[in-house]
């Protein structure tokens, strides 16, 4: 894909933090990758791989520490916050908690009004029309606007947030673990959104969550991030169903689907992932996986590319030896770990 | 061999307004379910439903003013709602014990975690010698998988990652040789590459030391993939309880639906809406179904107490339709 198709690329960013006692947190390392004009890419990995970071990097809530930003063609890498304003209203963000994005003092209209105010020209009359259309686009009951947040359910705030993040009519939208914080079926009521904004608007979205089951329902896209790396990114049905990095064949295996009837084998990993203060020097993922040789804990593998779009970094791909399912099972107590998950197969 | 059985048990938190009237939320109504041993209920449900309140009101853990008012816990065979402080304190945290939901809130930042084990095992048994006790809590430690106990055993909690904070609270239920094991959320805030090994591991220990256990969890892929039976809860009712395999196949209660309905891997849009709300008022229930009110089903009858149905010898639901739709129609 050329830069030119894209709405955003993000090239060889990279995020530290100060650790304290002069160490250094790489919470983003050397991340590269594409958002294409309404296309949903999704964002998974596990706490602490970078997720965040990298989404408040891109609207400008963290300054990159190395790399690019481009935004519809326009490098927005640092840009101070003043010139950031004009940008505001084509990128925007949702966060995880609804409860603490929200000023408690105000009415909802008034919050979802606010970037209208401030990033647009539009009158009172004509304000008043878009968040009552807003209201109606998130399907959130007209009423509900003349109270206040603490009045509302967590799932009627996060509609709140979103009909706040799409009042400008943004490009691209960040979404940030948007229904972690909410209940099962409040949650399927925000998916639900999503899905029916997805095709009654282009907007782009990069979607952030560790959920895989939310990010393989709304994704068209995506990338997996390991310690503040992409290990992989393709086509979200192309990576569920053939998975090549080890660590994403490993994630997608400790999901548990809802399902007792889906009997899954897994692979369990051993051990944790490793602190982002001394990254390890080759793959990342070398220590805890399990077809890794003594090449891997040196040396870094770069992206291969599978097939079209689908691309990942793992140095056994060459060989063709990076799939985990023939490699022996670890972790667990005396092996019984080992075996597949028939729950109500199982009574004693 | 039935373990634990809870039947009736009602838990209400009785407290006076400025008005010096009674206030009174009923935030268990008649909870009734049992465990085996050998075996995993998984206890699920939304947020305020009643699940950790259930497990509170099984170890004796309730303060004031959540109160048992009405209603049986038996622990085999012996109704532990009637028994006496010491009594109660010989079967909490021995032969029941408890893993909580924050590993790292439950453990004292100032001491070492092989000493936090070791203290557990002298609490039932003061007249347990500092190394006896010592040994026992790295054994217990050797088998929640921790690798090398006895050099983890000088560790600082701190030092502990999420996962391994997790095992070590395992290894201090697991100390006493509990028959009975509870776990509330136990891998909530856990990476899922971590929470597999932890379910895991509670799973080959239930059968290896033929224990019984109830997980309490909001997550559907939890129970579905690790637990033999099911019971859902909604406002403090056990609204669904059968085998997993039963419950999520052929869910018969309207809330059970929607919930399966509700996960990503099935979002099913053809399905009725909810009608959307949230729980009752636990200050004013409805008469009848407490799920009326969100119910695209509900009817007339819905106001009166529905009744437990019984659509197999294991499979019950709490529903006046839970026979089918033929029987509505009638
Ligand atoms: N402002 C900050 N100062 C110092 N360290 C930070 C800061 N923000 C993030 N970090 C660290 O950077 C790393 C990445 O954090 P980030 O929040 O981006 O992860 P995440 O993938 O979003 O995790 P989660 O799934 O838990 O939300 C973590 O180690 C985190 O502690
Ligand atoms: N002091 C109190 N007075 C009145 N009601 C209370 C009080 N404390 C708790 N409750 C209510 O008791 C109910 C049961 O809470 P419980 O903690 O058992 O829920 P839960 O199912 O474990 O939820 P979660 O999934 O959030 O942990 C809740 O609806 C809660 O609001
Ligand atoms: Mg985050
Ligand atoms: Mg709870």
């Amino acid at each position: 894909m050329s830069p030119g198709d894209s709405i955003l690329d993000v090239q060889n960013l990279s995020k530290f933090f100060p650790g304290g006692r002069g160490t250094t947190i790489h919470a983003v390392n050397d991340v590269s990758f594409a958002i294409r004009p309404g296309e949903i890419l999704g964002m998974v990995g596990e706490s602490g791989s970078g997720k965040s970071t990298i989404g408040r990097a891109i609207v400008g809530l963290a300054h990159a520490t190395s790399g690019q930003i481009i935004f519809r063609g326009q490098d927005i890498t640092g840009l101070p916050e003043k010139k950031f304003r004009g940008l505001r209203k084509d990128l925007q963000i949702v966060f995880q908690d609804p409860w603490g994005a929200l000023n408690p003092r105000l009415k909802v209209r008034t919050i979802v009004e606010e970037p209208l105010r401030l990033h647009t020209q539009m009158n009172a009359t004509d304000r008043r029309r878009r968040v009552e259309e807003l209201a109606q686009l998130v399907r959130l009951n007209a009423g509900l606007l003349t109270r206040y947040p603490n009045e509302l359910s967590g799932g009627q705030l996060q509609r709140v947030c979103i009909a706040r993040a799409l009042a400008t009519n943004p490009e691209l939208i960040v979404l940030d673990e948007p229904t972690s914080s909410l209940d099962l079926s409040v949650r399927a009521g925000i998916l639900r959104l999503l899905l029916e904004l997805r095709t009654e608007t282009s907007i782009a979205m990069l979607f952030i969550s560790h959920d895989l089951g939310t990010v393989r329902l709304i994704s068209d896209r995506i990338v997996v991030i390991y310690l503040g790396r992409i290990v992989e990114q393709g086509p979200t049905e192309q990576v569920f169903k053939a998975p090549a990095h080890p660590y994403t064949q490993a994630l997608l295996s400790a999901h548990l689907p809802p399902d007792p009837a889906i009997d899954q084998g897994r692979h369990i990993l051993e051990g944790e992932i490793p602190s982002s203060v001394t990254l390890p020097e080759g793959c990342f993922f070398a220590g805890r996986c399990p077809v890794a040789v003594e090449a891997c804990s040196h040396q870094r593998p770069t992206m291969v590319t599978l097939d079209g779009d689908h691309q990942a970094a793992c140095l056994r791909i060459s060989e063709g030896a990076n799939s985990i399912g023939d490699a022996p099972i670890l972790g667990g107590p005396k092996q019984v770990s080992a075996q597949s998950n028939t729950a109500s197969g199982r009574t004693p | 061999m039935t373990l634990l059985e809870v039947q009736n048990l009602h838990t209400h938190f009785i407290t006076r307004d400025i008005g010096n009237q009674v206030q009174v939320a009923k935030a268990l109504n008649s909870v009734s379910f049992k465990v085996d041993a050998g075996e995993i209920l998984g206890l699920v449900g939304e947020t305020g439903a009643g699940k950790s309140l259930t497990a509170l009101s099984i170890m004796g853990l309730l303060r004031p003013p959540a109160e048992i008012v009405d209603g049986s816990i038996r622990f085999e065979g012996e109704d532990i709602v009637a028994m006496q402080r010491d009594e109660l304190n010989r079967i909490r945290g021995a032969a029941i014990a408890m893993v909580g939901q924050n590993p790292r809130g439950a453990l004292d930042p100032l001491t070492r975690i092989g000493e936090q084990i070791a203290r557990v095992a002298r609490a039932h048994d003061p007249q347990l010698s500092n190394d006896k006790a010592t040994s026992m809590a790295v054994e217990s430690m050797e088998r929640v998988g921790i690798a090398d106990p006895l050099r983890r055993a000088q560790a600082w909690p701190h030092e502990l990652s999420g996962g391994m904070a997790q095992r070590v609270l395992i290894a201090m239920a697991l100390i006493n040789g509990p028959r009975l094991l509870i776990a509330d959320e136990p891998t909530t805030g856990l990476d899922v590459t971590v929470q597999a090994q932890i379910l895991d591991l509670l799973r080959a220990l239930v059968q290896e030391l033929n224990m019984g256990a109830m997980i309490i969890t909001h997550d559907l892929g939890v129970v579905a993939q690790y637990c033999n039976r099911t019971a859902v809860m909604y406002a403090g009712r056990i609204v669904e309880e059968g085998g997993t395999r039963s419950v999520f196949g052929d869910p018969r209660h309207p809330y059970t639906k929607a919930l399966i309905g509700s996960t990503p891997e099935k979002l099913d849009f053809t399905l009725d809406a909810e009608v959307g709300g949230g729980p009752p008022n636990l200050y004013a229930l409805p008469p009848g179904c407490h799920y009326i009110d969100r119910c695209p089903k509900a009817a007339a009858q819905c106001n009166s107490m529905p009744p437990n149905l019984a659509l197999s010898a294991t499979h019950h639901a709490l529903c006046h339709f839970a026979a089918g739709d033929q029987a509505r129609a009638s």
